[in-house]
């Protein structure tokens, strides 16, 4: 049996505990540019060890988020490479006029980090980040990210270094499951990766429902189902090419994305098939509410973003493609 | 400092001058907005900024960030009568296609340094800014103008508290306290007086005079540009909107004001008296 996966996943997910902490403090020892902003969150968004090590590098400016990107933008402005720290809920509703106005329409080398992206927060509907990309993937020049794994956050730390110009990355902390295998996984912004080749339909997917949708794409194989499975870590630049492929090779398209299903990897994803190559697709994610609270796993189950929905959505697709005429 | 206060009295009248005429030959300026912030923003640019017009990118500037981008034209007169850019582009305010638009934006002209148009933003890249110029060892200054209007907006009070905390003494504000706001007097819109007091507890240096005498003005950022108290400095500059022109002094209806050529004359001859020649 050929390697459907490319070698790229490791064979059993594992499992480890703040890979954002101690790849951002690697990045304060690699690039002396870089300076921290922390928002009265020190190791709730893990910023606390760059903090220790680099303390002339580090500006607490208290909960304060608008002043927060600001200060951010005079830094960027002098040259410096600041990396911005709060919730995502916080950086993007609250500071957003800031992130439009200075950073975005600036083109401003300000690097904002959303921690605990969608359903993965505790504290309900005030701090899940369920719109985030949506207003980010809006601002002309953002680059928007929804890394899938503890392998990719410490490549992809780094990697938003060292891109020049703005950028909003979700940002996952504390144990974080570890999909992609070091060795063979290589992140760079803008480009999506290929988990599996099929030609029934495709499953597209970013963030942490990752690892719903790999094993949504192996249940599908039990049965007989051979899905190509895409993960999308960048929303913006949108690897359109890689998509496209994906499209014309399969013909039915399902998107999987913890967030609402309006403005993220969905829209984004519907409005190249809607130019380029018109095909049935289906949308796994909220639909038009905000969530309770409580855990991910049960808010995951509660809203629809398990593998098995990720199933059904494929079967509805596939299913769609078949009664075209 | 580099010019006195009697050569920096001419040069302001110079430019209120080229101010009236702006607004007259372009159709339109927030006109009073500019002839009250002027005496503040001459002092800092010809009497404590240190400049170079012929290397706008010179990383040992001081830094000088306009926070109300509507008083856009006060900056522009600035720029080209020291150079940065040639007098003639002044004609061409807020044409289609044109670098002076009618709100300041970094990036358009040589020595405009900040995006104004959403107030109450900039004191926070200025903090950003000084922040900078520490860690990078850098004597220079950061000097922000801010309106009295935007003292509404409650980034301006996080970036006053960032301030005071980081001990940002190369942090120099001004703020042109002309007691008006688009709806009217600001102590009827919104009355964040007492200003003074407000700074004051923030943890700033505050010296407060009338914004436009140029003595007073002067000698006020002598003491702020000390710093020694590792605090940063604030002017509360009292200043009358239009300044110098009678039917613009303290009349709610200018926020925008069109000139035409009868309002111009009586504008330089309120300014002038006799000598009412064209720029």
């Amino acid at each position: 049996m050929p390697d459907r996966n490319h070698g790229l996943l490791l064979p059993e997910p594992g499992l480890v505990f703040g890979p954002y902490r101690d790849a951002l403090a690697a990045l304060g020892e690699a690039r002396p540019d870089v300076v921290v902003l922390g928002a009265d969150l020190g190791n709730s968004t893990e910023v606390d060890l760059f903090r220790d090590r680099f303390p002339d590098r580090f500006f607490n400016v208290g909960s304060a988020e608008q002043n927060e990107v600001d200060v951010a933008v005079g830094l960027a402005f002098e040259g410096e490479v600041p990396f911005v720290h709060s919730f995502g809920v916080f950086l993007t509703r609250r500071a957003y006029e800031q992130v439009c106005v200075q950073v975005a329409m600036h083109r401003a080398n300000v690097k904002l980090i959303g921690m605990i992206p969608g359903l993965t927060s505790r504290l309900g509907p005030t701090h899940q980040a369920i719109e985030d990309l949506s207003l980010m993937r809006a601002l002309p020049g953002m680059c928007v990210l929804d890394p899938a794994d503890a392998t990719e956050i410490t490549q992809a730390v780094p990697a938003i270094a060292a891109w020049d110009g703005p950028v909003y990355a979700r940002m996952m902390r504390r144990e974080v499951r570890t999909l992609f295998d070091a060795a063979t996984y290589r992140f760079e912004i803008g480009r999506a990766v290929s988990l599996r080749e099929g030609e029934d339909v495709a499953i597209l997917a970013c963030g942490i429902v990752l690892e719903a949708a790999i094993e949504a794409a192996t249940g599908l194989a039990g049965s007989g189902v051979e899905a190509t499975l895409l993960h999308v870590p960048t929303l913006k630049p949108l690897d359109v090419d890689a998509i496209l492929h994906a499209a014309r090779r399969c013909g039915a398209m399902v998107t999987v994305e913890n967030h609402l299903v309006t403005g993220g990897l969905g829209s984004a994803v519907a409005e190249v098939l809607a130019e380029h190559h018109p095909c049935p697709l289906e949308r796994v994610g909220l639909r038009d509410t905000f969530a309770a609270p409580g855990s991910p796993g049960y808010l995951f189950k509660r809203y629809g973003l398990t593998a098995a929905h990720v199933v059904e959505a494929a079967r509805r697709a596939m299913a769609r493609k078949k009664g075209r005429p | 400092m580099a010019a006195s206060p009697p050569d920096l009295k001419d040069k302001v009248s110079h430019l209120r001058r080229l101010l009236i005429e702006v607004a007259h030959r372009t159709g339109g300026a927030y006109l009073a907005q500019a002839l009250s912030g002027l005496d503040l923003m001459v002092a800092i640019h010809y009497g404590f900024a240190r400049s170079d017009p012929s290397r706008p990118d010179w990383p040992e500037r001081d830094r000088f960030l306009l926070s109300p981008g509507h008083y856009a034209l006060a900056l522009y007169v600035i720029l080209a009568d020291r150079g940065y850019f040639d007098n003639d582009l002044l004609w061409t305010f807020k044409e289609d296609g044109s670098p002076l638009e009618l709100a300041t934006h970094r990036g358009t002209v040589p020595g405009v340094e900040a995006s104004g148009g959403s107030l109450g933003q900039v004191l926070s890249l200025g903090v950003g800014m000084a922040l900078s110029a520490r860690r990078r060892g850098r004597a220079h200054r950061v000097f922000v103008m801010m309106s009295d209007g935007e003292q509404d907006e409650g980034q301006v009070w996080e970036a006053a508290a960032a301030a005071a905390h980081f001990r940002l003494a190369n942090l120099i504000a001004a703020i042109d306290c002309n007691g008006f706001q688009v709806d009217g007097p600001t102590r009827e819109v919104l009355d964040m007086e007492p200003l003074g007091d407000k700074y004051r507890a923030f943890g700033w240096n505050v010296e407060e005079c009338d914004g436009n005498d140029l003595d007073a003005v002067c000698a006020a950022f002598e003491r702020l540009c000390r710093g020694e108290t590792g605090r940063p400095g604030i002017l509360i500059g009292r200043t009358v909107r239009g300044k110098g022109v009678s039917f613009l002094e303290g009349h709610p209806a200018f926020h925008y004001t069109r000139l035409d050529p009868a309002s111009r004359d009586r504008a330089l001859q309120d300014l002038f008296g006799a000598d009412t020649d064209a720029v």
